[in-house]
């Protein structure tokens, strides 16, 4: 009798598309995977169903878009079926292994359906015991609040004074010792990789099903040395980093004045791929002298992208759904099938968990709106598709449910053409993405009314689906869920809540 | 003027409730009715027909519908 297979996802955390090796992007980022990408199946037009994290892995997880419980709804509901609930209901063995990103932790119901769920929150790294607060001079700080009091006067003295002391923290910065570790605010795909293959190596021979998030791109970027020294750049120190992440995450600075830094915060951001690359070769690693890669189906994607002033933004914020944010790369390895590159059509996480679970003849929950596409990729094929995206506009902490309630931004894209809705101000640009890849001169309004007014009956059609019966269910669970959060943070605060959540 | 109703629990359930939760509300009322009003909250239906009539009249500019 043949053995299960197992199933390896990796998700990376900020991985764009256009970034990695098998992709085209020309630096070093990914030799690993670019070596394994010869022997999988490549998605070229991979794309997220909702960005950033908190969008993003409802439907990567649950196959369900991020909204379809209702805005106010975060995470995984409690008992909502995912990929690791159906896996463990057919027997699989699950862990997931995560680097710290507080919307995939267990308060957001990420652990549904995990056997174990390791999730290395900041308090689990090395602190930084130099910090130089209460080493301030009183004085000091006196004289200082006065001159930022008179500074900010008027526009001119305020954007001096901003300057200066910019510069004054640099250079207090600048005189501690300084490593990558100590300035990184999450665990690096090392030690991630340490647990998950210590993991890996005490499990029998039940088949298994481990997720990995790595962080390691994430900003603010700081990339183990020897990452940086794999992508020439050796050169750079911590101090440096420090300073370009400090320049790079200034509010309030034009877009000129930040691109002096984007060469070298991209060269940053390439190095965390680049570690990021090198674990994930480690982790296959373990697999192969636990003697399971011959069984390990392995799956790597990222969960949004990251944007380096493109269209003049930075980070991942909720604030557009260009292609840079939600073209993700995606590489499905499975055992004694060859691979290939697939079509360029968009293929949404949203069918990824139906996708996987079809290659494990497991059959998809009910609640899964996605579809298995792996008849066809099987035959190196992918039908016509079009790929929904969507997010709250402006929603930049999901973690205050007023935060939640903004307007809808959702984007429709086929292979040739894409149309943002944004409901907030009832506007819709449409793209040419064969002549126009990066989005920067949406079509005119009339231009080729066929082809938008197909991608907008998609975008009717999603707007208006009506809700599942397992629905209601889930939100009760997941409102709840957040109910007794708010409560027992009140108990531990020993705050009461009355007034604070309001009682009529 | 508002109407109530009376919802019987059990004993049991109260006392449970109230030694759980008490600090936070002054009475079992004042939960249920809390709780009930953070359950009915929905935003679904009021969000779903102002976005479908954005996406129907465009959709009728471009003389689709």
């Amino acid at each position: 009798m043949t053995r299960q297979r197992s199933l390896v996802l990796v998700t990376v955390d900020c991985l764009r598309a256009d970034h990695v090796g098998f992709l085209g992007y020309p630096r070093p980022t990914t030799p690993f995977l670019d070596t394994l990408a010869l022997h999988s199946y490549v998605f070229p037009s991979a794309i997220v169903a909702g960005a950033p994290t908190y969008f993003s892995f409802p439907a990567i997880l649950a196959s369900r878009f991020p909204l379809a419980l209702g805005r106010d709804v975060l995470g995984i509901a409690p008992t909502e079926p995912t990929l690791a609930s159906a896996l463990q209901a057919c027997g699989w063995t699950t862990a997931a292994f995560l680097a710290g990103n507080p919307y995939l932790s267990q308060r957001c119901g990420y652990d549904e359906g995990f056997d174990t769920f390791r999730d290395i929150l900041a308090e689990d790294l090395p602190c930084d015991s130099t910090s130089s607060e209460g080493e301030m001079d009183t004085h000091f700080t006196r004289l200082n609040r006065f001159l930022e009091r008179n500074a900010r006067r008027n526009e001119r003295t305020a954007a001096g004074y901003e300057e200066l002391y910019f510069l004054y923290c640099q250079w207090l910065a600048s005189r501690r010792q300084e490593t990558m570790e100590g300035l990184r605010p999450y665990p690096a795909a090392d030690t991630i990789v340490d647990q998950a293959s210590s993991w890996i190596s005490s499990q029998g021979d039940q088949p298994f099903f481990l997720w990995l998030h790595l962080m390691d791109p994430h900003h603010p970027y700081y990339p183990p040395e020897e990452a940086l020294a794999a992508i020439g750049r050796a050169d750079i120190s911590p101090s440096r980093a420090r300073f370009w992440n400090a320049s790079w995450s200034r509010g309030h600075i034009n877009c000129k004045r930040l691109q002096r830094y984007r060469d070298e915060i991209v060269t940053l951001y390439d190095a965390g791929i680049q570690w990021a690359d090198t674990q994930i070769s480690r982790l296959i690693r373990t697999l192969q002298h636990s003697c399971r890669w011959d069984d390990t189906v392995f799956a790597v994607t990222g969960d949004h992208g990251e944007e380096f002033l493109e269209h003049g933004r930075r980070f991942h914020a909720p604030e557009d759904l260009a292609d840079e944010l939600i073209h993700v790369p995606l590489l499905l390895r499975v055992p004694g099938m060859n691979g290939t590159i697939l079509p360029n059509e968009p293929f949404s996480l949203i069918h990824l968990a139906p996708t996987l679970l079809d290659v494990l003849d497991v059959p998809s929950p009910t609640t899964f709106r996605g579809a298995s596409y792996w008849p066809d990729i099987s035959k190196g094929q992918l039908p016509k598709l079009t790929a929904v995206t969507e997010c709250i506009e402006g929603c930049n902490n999901p973690l205050q449910r007023s935060n939640r309630l903004g307007q809808r931004l959702l984007s429709v894209r086929d292979a040739s053409y894409k149309v943002l809705v944004r409901f907030g101000n009832s506007t819709d640009i449409m793209f040419d993405l064969k002549n126009d890849p990066g989005e920067y001169c949406p079509l005119p309004r009339d231009a080729k009314p066929a082809e938008r007014a197909q991608l907008l009956r998609v975008a009717r059609e999603h707007v208006t689906s009506p809700p599942q019966a397992s629905d209601p269910e889930f939100r009760l669970r997941a409102c709840l869920r957040e109910f007794c959060q708010q409560l027992s943070f009140r108990r531990n605060a020993a705050e009461p809540l009355l007034g604070e959540i309001q009682v009529h | 003027m508002t109407e109530f109703c009376n919802v019987r629990l059990t004993a049991e359930l109260c006392a449970k409730a109230e030694q759980r939760f008490g600090m936070h509300f002054d009475s079992i009322s004042d939960l249920l009715t809390c709780l009930l009003e953070e359950l009915l909250r929905d935003d679904i239906g009021h969000f779903q027909q102002a976005e479908q009539k954005i996406v129907e009249e465009r959709l009728r500019d471009l003389g689709y519908i």
